[in-house]
């Protein structure tokens, strides 16, 4: 059974269709990319599949559960968690705070147990601090934890954007362009940084415009061209596509 | 490594560690001084500054919803209102003891504010300001109309009790004094606790950006919701405090409903700096003081209303505040935004 399936996936905006009877699936520990010129319809997508937008037809099973007409958080809380094209991280906060943003969802005590400073309270504040430690940790910035997130370059700006989006412990990640903005250095580690998640069970859903990095680490690609899928297959099958080369120097 | 972790009595009501206690100990310092600067025939500044107190529940509360949430209102006179109108009603013409009548203040502020809530907090910035403020506007005019003749209508209700504390009236200015600032200081730090924790990032995340807090996993009306009807408490609560703690003993809408109120709870929310809770709390006592000051200096100012003078000084301070706000994104008071620092029990 596979993790994600969207079928007929469908959304018009006034007159424009952004998105037209996509359909896919996506298997548990896969790394899946969505390409496409640039207006495809692919961050569309992903803002149907996280519920940022309702779709005007089509329908979406995560863990075998139809998610489509949920609210954004209540699928993020079975799982699915996703980035922006353009980072948001909260500027008014440290590092480690945006990150414990990310936790949220996994916390369980109330205003009552924060009010009054309970046990419970404390516990829990330990471990989101630990869990969002560990996330950053793993991508390289625990140093840069108590900074504020303003003051961090671009490309670790992106990370701790990632950083936030793990730290709520997803099944599955969806990242929208994770790798804009950065040099070929942090590219090569946001890579390895992929590739751990996968070996740790997670399953990523990437859109990226770096044909080379999409070529290197995705298992399987579908490709978007005016809010239709023109292509699905392996990395090498895609780049042979003549639809796919069509499309792309059509762009060009 | 695990800083301190478990729970103490300490940790109850003292969120900081470190220096932090230290504005702490001089607000409870200043508080406690007070009495003794104005005491004989100065005591009548003391009522002055339970009325700042009083008000500085309002915009600790107000402050949650506006500075940290994102989230304007327009309309917490009302709240303000139904807090001491439901005290006095009960205390009046039910014969309820005071201190019995803070719970159903508070509940029925409380419950006021759901059921305004849930359909005013879907819109969105000025258009919660408009309903906020019709919601404010309906709540004056039903106080004023009085159609069930509890209210006193534009008459207002007179000779309220005081609360009895001890089976003592606290009737006397520093007795009110001393009640009122000992719940503002208890209901700031309950705040200061609430807001470090999950619950005030939840809030700092969804005035940044709705959508990205929601894919995060907040439930960002149910967050809203839950800041508004808390605010709306503390109105609540603040408006039992009013009925009950003021050398007045009288309620009337233009007192206690009136827009204008609502406009100088925004105001002293503004000028403390929106999200800071020190600032809030001088943002109250500073406007409080304000028409005190001006009416002393009234004498010297030949025949100008010194009601007239303080409403011109609102306008002057927002518009100020705007400026200096958009220009140099500087705070009007010089006190540094504490919704950057919530505790993290791990230090490295
Ligand atoms: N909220 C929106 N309102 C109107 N049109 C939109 C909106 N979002 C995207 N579009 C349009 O939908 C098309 C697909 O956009 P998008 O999904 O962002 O493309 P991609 O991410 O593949 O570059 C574009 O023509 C874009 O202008
Ligand atoms: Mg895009």
């Amino acid at each position: 059974m596979a993790l994600l399936v969207v079928s007929n996936l469908t959304k018009n905006f006034d007159g424009i269709t952004a998105v037209s009877k996509v359909s896919f699936s996506v298997a548990q520990s896969e790394i899946f990319a969505i390409i496409g010129p640039n207006g495809a319809g692919k961050t569309t997508t992903f803002n149907l599949v996280s519920g940022v937008l309702a779709p005007d037809c089509g329908e979406i099973f995560f863990r075998g559960e139809r998610i489509s007409g949920l609210k954004p958080h209540e699928i993020a809380l079975r799982g699915m968690v996703r980035t922006f094209q353009t980072i948001s991280l909260f500027d008014t906060m440290t590092v480690l705070d945006n990150v414990k943003v990310g936790c949220h969802g996994q916390a369980r005590t109330h205003i009552f147990s924060a009010a009054f400073r309970t046990r419970a309270f404390f516990e829990e504040e330990v471990r989101m601090t630990r869990t969002a430690l560990e996330t950053l940790r793993l991508l390289g910035l625990e140093r840069r934890a108590h900074e504020m997130v303003g003051n961090l370059p671009f490309g670790q700006q992106r990370l701790v954007d990632i950083a936030r989006a793990l730290a709520g412990e997803p099944v599955l990640l969806l990242l929208d362009e994770p790798a804009a903005g950065m040099n070929a250095r942090e590219r090569s580690e946001l890579m390895a940084i992929i590739r751990t998640l996968k070996q740790r069970g997670m399953t990523i859903v990437l859109i990226e415009h770096d044909m080379d990095l999409i070529m290197e680490i995705a298992e399987r690609i579908i490709v978007l061209d005016h809010g239709e899928k023109i292509a699905e297959g392996k990395p090498e099958e895609i780049q042979r596509n003549p639809d796919v080369i069509a499309a792309y120097l059509g762009e060009a | 490594m695990v800083q301190g972790s478990p729970f103490t009595v300490q940790k109850l009501f003292m969120p900081g560690t470190g220096p932090r206690w230290l504005p702490y100990g001089v607000l409870i310092l200043i508080v406690a001084a007070a009495p003794l600067v104005f005491s004989g025939r100065m005591s009548y500044y003391l009522s002055i500054l339970s009325l700042a107190g009083i008000y500085a529940v309002v915009v600790i509360g107000l402050n949650m919803l506006m500075g940290y949430a994102g989230q304007i209102s327009l309309g917490h006179a009302a709240f303000f209102a139904i807090g001491a109108y439901t005290s006095g009603i009960l205390s009046t013409r039910y014969g309820l003891s005071p201190i019995l009548c803070a719970l159903p203040a508070v509940a029925a502020a409380g419950s006021v504010a759901v059921l305004i809530g849930i359909p005013t907090l879907k819109l969105k910035e000025h258009y919660l300001a408009m309903a906020t403020l019709g919601f404010g506007i309906i709540m004056y005019t039903i106080l004023r109309a009085d159609p069930g003749s509890m209210t006193g209508g534009i008459q207002g209700m007179p000779n309220i009790p005081p609360l009895q504390i001890l089976g003592h009236a606290a009737d006397s200015d520093r007795a009110q004094y001393t009640i009122v600032w000992s719940t503002v200081i208890l209901v700031f730090l309950f705040s200061t606790n609430i807001l470090e924790s999950r619950f005030g990032r939840a809030l700092m995340a969804i005035h940044k950006s709705e959508v990205c807090a929601a894919v995060l996993g907040i439930n960002v009306f149910g967050h809203k919701l839950q800041v508004f009807v808390l605010s709306a408490l503390y109105a609540g609560f603040a408006g039992f405090l009013y009925a009950h703690c003021s050398p007045l003993k009288y309620l009337n809408p233009d007192d206690v409903a009136h827009v204008i109120l609502s406009i100088k709870f925004v105001t002293m929310v503004v000028i403390g700096g929106m999200g800071n809770r020190w600032g809030a709390l001088c943002g109250a006592v500073g406007l409080t003081v304000l028409p005190e000051v001006l009416r002393l200096m009234s004498s010297l100012l030949h025949g100008i209303s010194s009601t007239d003078i303080e409403m011109a000084c609102y306008g002057l301070i927002l518009i100020m505040v705007m400026i200096l706000s958009t220009r140099t994104r500087k705070r009007l008071l010089p006190i540094p935004a504490e919704n950057t620092l919530t505790q993290h029990p791990i230090r490295q």
